[in-house]
């Protein structure tokens, strides 16, 4: 990933920084193939003016952000961002099945007392973490053994207490782990923070409907205003220093559009339609083709690669899906397999022309 | 503590305070005052659910049954989520609660045709009836109809509580059945259905009543600690209150091996 940004005052984020440091590696291999090919002579003074320009920006991005220089770094902290993933999930569910473990034994008092409590030294114990921690790999599994305290601490007051299960409990979960998200630059929590977002407007579109709101997944058209409402979210709510964040919103409103539109493109009766199934079938088809094309189109008209990406998987998944419909029971499986790797063959050679004529 | 921090620290325990205190005034409404309704139930009544062997909670839920459509299906049932039809639960008992006549009446030719798609639920309130007319009533068809020992014996091991009417005006039901020690008014959902009867017809059924779950806090468990032990507890009576959210808590847990 390349950047625009050239003074380290427009540099917000570690992304940004991590970024133009690339760009430092990539030119210092670039620029020792030119001279070393004649193709550019430059004097010793220039080039130790550019090293040291260079070394003083690497210097300081790595003490405010704590990037990786060097590639042997950048393949340690993928292995680091995969440990801490894991272990995050790991820990919420060890929180989770310990509190079920022990806590029937507990009088009542006792066991508010606890989940209050771990909400709050959780919390405080990610702040401080946070303060500490440069890699943001151990702030990770805090927040998330955090988040995951907070909803327990509500859950099991509704279990304790035998409270009405209710879709307004998802608005706090939204509200906490989008504040872990966004102060503490995690992506996971602020997956978290759009499931539940996403939970919520679905079960109030439900409701809305006329239905119990716990039944919203039986109507998947509950899903789209969802779905808009995080496609857009990045365009209308621009933000400088997470700009990680934006593929996030798009990625999961593009799923919560287009996941719903699968389903429906294949079980005509859990639609709100009140027309004959398989025409509910055909229109979210239909539907589901478009889509996916024009996310394909706006993914390249803005350079996004993620929306790109998105669309061309559910395009792929609705064109298989229509073969299989139409050529599963009639074709040899030699014969419909080959087709669908033909079919892929294609895909590959529009998406090469698409990309030469981009790069054009 | 620069004040990024010091923002994050506040706005992070305001979310955890305020959650928590919403959630205890809601259940301090739910317990002040006299209880909607009080409910003296036993083992027929109430059931421990099958506890994972990581959970050492323990709860009962609510073991209730409607008087079914057809006659024959009375033996059948055991468990709180029968869904079996309630008679009462008819098509223009489903318009008085809401559901539209050409959605109902479009349900039979979906089923003729074979597009028979998923129902909307729609969340009423449920009057349910302890050892009532109800019940005696369905024992009298059961006796009435003809059965082995077993089936009797099983049957006097069933629930009392019977489903008997629902509506969306809680004060009106409550009207109609003021015995608060005999009938509680819980929420539930209802949704239609079609039945097979001499010939394709829409009824509604009761396809669940959410909160139907109550917790045995551990001072009230005596000497058995876990859903295990109780397991073994083949007799027992439980006093439960039901308050003006509508919410359970237990009153009194009296465990007999009698």
């Amino acid at each position: 990933m390349t950047t625009n940004k050239t003074t380290f005052s427009e540099i917000y984020s570690k992304s940004d920084a991590q970024a133009r440091a690339d760009d430092i590696r990539i030119f210092k291999l670039e620029l020792d193939r030119l001279l070393a090919e004649g193709a550019l002579e430059l004097s010793t003074a220039q080039i130790d003016a550019i090293s040291s320009h260079h070394s003083s920006l690497l210097s300081r991005y790595s003490t405010v952000f704590d990037i990786d220089t060097n590639s042997k770094s950048k393949q340690l902290s993928l292995g680091m961002k995969v440990a801490s993933f894991l272990g995050a999930l790991a820990l919420a569910a060890s929180v989770f099945f310990m509190f079920f473990q022990f806590w029937g034994m507990f009088t009542t008092a006792t066991q508010v007392t606890i989940l209050v409590l771990g909400s709050i030294i959780s919390f405080t114990a990610t702040l401080l973490i946070q303060a500490k921690d440069g890699t943001g790999y151990f702030t990770k599994l805090s927040a998330m053994v955090a988040f995951t305290c907070f909803v327990l601490n509500i859950v099991m007051l509704g279990q304790i207490f035998n409270i009405t299960p209710s879709d307004k409990a998802l608005i706090p979960f939204a509200a906490y782990a989008f504040l872990l998200a966004y102060f503490c630059d995690l992506r996971l929590l602020l997956a978290a923070g759009i499931i539940c977002v996403i939970a919520f407007v679905s079960a109030r579109t439900g409701t809305w409907g006329g239905m119990y709101w716990l039944d919203f997944g039986e109507r998947p058209e509950n899903f789209f205003p969802a779905a808009l409402l995080l496609f857009f979210a990045p365009t209308l709510f621009h933000d400088k220093q997470h700009p990680d964040f934006a593929p996030i919103y798009r990625v999961f409103g593009l799923l919560t559009l287009l996941l719903p539109v699968l389903v429906l493109s294949n079980w005509g009766a859990g639609s709100y339609l009140h027309f004959n199934h398989e025409t509910i079938e055909s229109i979210y088809q239909v539907i589901g083709f478009l889509v996916s094309a024009a996310v394909v189109w706006l993914g390249v008209k803005r350079g996004q690669s993620d929306v790109i990406n998105t669309g061309v998987t559910f395009f792929v998944i609705f064109l298989y899906t229509k073969f299989f419909d139409w050529w599963w029971d009639l074709m040899p499986k030699y014969l419909f397999f080959l087709v669908i790797g033909l079919f892929a063959i294609l895909i590959l050679f529009v998406l090469r022309r698409l990309r030469v004529t981009e790069s054009a | 503590m620069t004040k990024s921090r010091r923002t994050f620290l506040l706005t992070g325990l305001a979310v955890i305070a305020i959650t928590n205190l919403i959630a205890f005034v809601g259940i301090a409404y739910n317990r002040i005052g006299e209880p909607d309704s009080t409910l003296n139930l036993s083992e027929r009544e109430l059931r421990i659910p099958y506890s994972w062997r990581e959970n050492n909670s323990v709860s009962m839920e609510l073991k209730w049954r409607v008087p079914p459509n057809k006659i024959s299906t009375l033996t059948d049932r055991e468990y709180a989520w029968d869904f079996s039809v309630p008679k009462w639960l008819t098509k223009q008992k489903l318009m008085s609660l809401g559901f539209d006549e050409p959605m109902l009446n479009s349900m039979v030719g979906e089923l003729m045709n074979g597009s028979y798609g998923i129902a909307q639920s729609k969340q009423v309130f449920i009057v349910l009836e302890l050892n009532g007319p109800a019940y005696r009533e369905m024992q009298e068809q059961i006796f009435k109809q003809g059965v082995n020992q077993d089936q009797a014996k099983r049957e006097e091991e069933r629930s009392r509580l019977i489903a008997i009417d629902a509506g969306l005006d809680f004060d009106a039901l409550r009207a109609n059945y003021p015995d608060r020690k005999q009938y509680a008014i819980l929420r539930g959902n209802v949704k239609p259905t079609t039945v097979y009867s001499k010939q394709q017809d829409v009824m509604g059924m009761i396809s669940s009543i959410p909160v139907s779950q109550v917790n045995i806090p551990v001072d009230m468990r005596g000497s058995y600690i876990s859903s295990e032990s109780l397991g073994d507890l083949h007799k027992f009576q439980a006093s439960i209150a039901f308050g003006k959210r509508l919410e359970p808590w237990l009153l009194a847990f009296t465990p007999s091996n009698n």
